[in-house]
């Protein structure tokens, strides 16, 4: 579990720990969808200057960063590894059966590990530097308008919110029952994975019983203090706007037109090159 | 009497499944002035604790009314009178839904769609009466079972309600604070008029009540005041810890005074 850096808070107080949850999580999410309009490498390496920066603004140690992508960086091989043996064009360096490696290819491939790291990088900025609830928050703001198509934002966001505040009584439990199967002989981590997955029944059975008691003595308790699914609730977190948040979302429009002008440029040399 | 009792419990009969012939409650029937502390006591499964269920309007009897402040408790009213009703359990863990302190404590005032300033206020004075402003930022994970009671009783008190039902809720504190909390009771009762139901184990909790109502297999064997009560049931069998420390104490041995749950005692035993 504490190899996962991907959603989890370090408490600072950068400036990006200061933004409101809605401005970073918008600007993060505007992010990752201007990673897909870059068309040359000048546009990458443009962004990725951008996610260092970032990255250092949020006080957190590069290293941490590193170690958040590493989990996943499998996934990541993998998806280059496609792109880079099924895409043709330009010189061809290797060709057998329908694998292919061309110069375009080791291009594409470059720019889409590039793009999936930075992809991480940038969510890993927000987790680092937003706490849960406020992230809660942000998603329950950016939700906002499918309550008028019926959609019950509300109960989603509680939802969520609940899930998050039992993470560690989950985890509290589950180190308990182990312990407790641990005292009748069981020794985990060891034979072959089938007989691993055979151990973690006798501890998935109590933790499901005890989280099911537990849902039950919650909704009692809801049920209590006048939660009705539904019924308008006022919200005693507040997320205040400032100038700060306003100017984080004019750097991401300044970012684009920075970006456009590198998209162009290259056009502009290509054209230029033609006569 | 001019107003209407705080709390009319009028010939209650209550069972689990219909199918059963066992009843949790019996023909149950008392009422408690506003202002008053009414102390239920009873062996486990006696029904204390359904009782308090019905109270809520978390489950409806078979037959029989309750009313509070003259309102008969139905599915359609129960939204609204709940309002003014609190209630306590004995698992801090399972009544904490906010993910801190203040945002539990806020939970049931949002609900009740109070706008942010007067909640923020409330919240505050809640958690200044219970000695838990100072920790409001902290998520339960960093409190003690003690502290979540605490806030579970700031939840309570926020709601500023008229009748506040404590369910075993002061057997997971230390003595030192469980004594705490009920002189604090005893002096928000006094000054806020609060009308305080608790349904305990614990002889000098009950001691502190106006009445004592004994259950026994869901019926309502006595009712009085607690010196009376005492008197005509020394023997009413007190939890596996309690009885372990009288015993201790009629072979010699000599043990606090003050209840204890069993891991105090535990700790105690050991050193």
């Amino acid at each position: 579990m504490n190899k996962l850096i991907l959603g989890r808070y370090f408490p600072g107080n950068s400036v990006l720990h200061q933004l409101d949850p809605r401005a970073k999580l918008m600007a993060a999410l505007y992010f990752i969808g201007l990673l897909f309009y870059v068309e040359n490498g000048q546009g990458y390496l443009y962004l990725f200057i951008f996610t260092l920066m970032m990255m250092r603004l949020s006080r957190v140690a590069l290293m941490t960063y590193i170690r958040g992508v590493k989990p996943l960086i499998w996934l990541i091989l993998f998806a280059t590894c496609l792109r880079v043996l099924f895409t043709g064009g330009g010189t061809v360096y290797f060709n057998m059966g329908p694998f292919i490696i061309s110069s375009f290819g080791l291009l594409t491939g470059i720019y889409t590990f590039s793009r999936f790291v930075m992809i991480i990088f940038v969510s890993t900025i927000v987790t680092l530097t937003t706490k849960p609830i406020d992230l809660t928050d942000a998603i329950s703001f950016l939700l906002h308008p499918l309550k008028y198509v019926k959609i019950p934002v509300e109960d989603f966001v509680l939802m969520l919110t609940i899930a998050l505040r039992f993470i560690p009584n989950l985890l509290d439990e589950t180190q308990k029952v182990m312990d407790a199967q641990r005292a009748r002989g069981t020794v985990f981590g060891e034979g072959n994975l089938l007989q691993q997955m055979k151990k973690l029944v006798p501890i998935i059975l109590p933790l499901f019983a005890s989280s099911l008691n537990r849902a039950e003595a919650m909704a009692d308790v809801m049920e209590v203090k006048g939660y009705q699914s539904g019924k308008k609730r006022s919200s005693f977190r507040q997320l205040s706007w400032s100038r700060r948040d306003s100017l984080c979302l004019m750097g991401m429009v300044v970012l684009t037109l920075g970006l456009h002008v590198l998209n162009e440029v290259n056009v502009l040399l290509l054209i230029a090159s033609i006569y | 009497m001019d107003n209407p009792p705080m709390l009319c419990v009028d010939q209650v009969t209550y069972r689990y499944h219909v199918t059963k012939s066992h009843y949790a409650l019996s023909d149950i029937s008392f009422t408690v002035n506003a202002g008053e502390w009414l102390a239920v006591i009873g062996n486990n499964g006696s029904g204390k604790s359904t009782l308090a269920r019905l109270i809520v309007g978390l489950a409806e009897p078979e037959s029989g009314s309750i009313l509070i402040n003259g309102k008969r408790l139905t599915e359609r009213t129960k939204w609204q009178l709940r309002q003014r009703i609190g209630i306590v359990l004995q698992n801090p863990d399972n009544q904490f839904i906010g993910t801190t302190v203040q945002d539990d404590v806020a939970f049931a005032l949002e609900n009740l769609n109070i706008d942010d300033h007067e909640m923020q206020e409330r919240v505050f004075r809640a958690l200044r009466l219970v000695h838990m402003y100072e920790l409001r930022e902290k998520d339960p994970s960093q409190l003690s079972g003690g502290q979540k009671q605490r806030v579970a009783i700031a939840g309570v008190l926020a709601l500023e309600p008229d009748l506040m039902i404590f369910d075993e809720a002061f057997v997971m504190l230390d003595p030192k604070s469980r004594r705490e909390l009920l002189a604090l009771l005893r002096e928000l009762q006094a000054k806020l008029g609060l009308t305080i139901i608790s349904i305990t184990h614990d002889r000098s909790e009950a001691a502190q009540a106006d009445q004592v109502i004994v259950l026994k297999d869901g019926v309502l064997i006595d009712h009085g005041p607690p010196a009376v009560i005492f008197e005509a049931h020394p023997d009413f069998t007190p939890p596996f810890a309690e009885q372990l420390k009288r015993k201790l104490i009629e072979l010699g041995g000599s043990m606090p005074d003050a209840y204890m749950s069993e891991k105090e005692l535990v700790d105690w035993l050991c050193r």
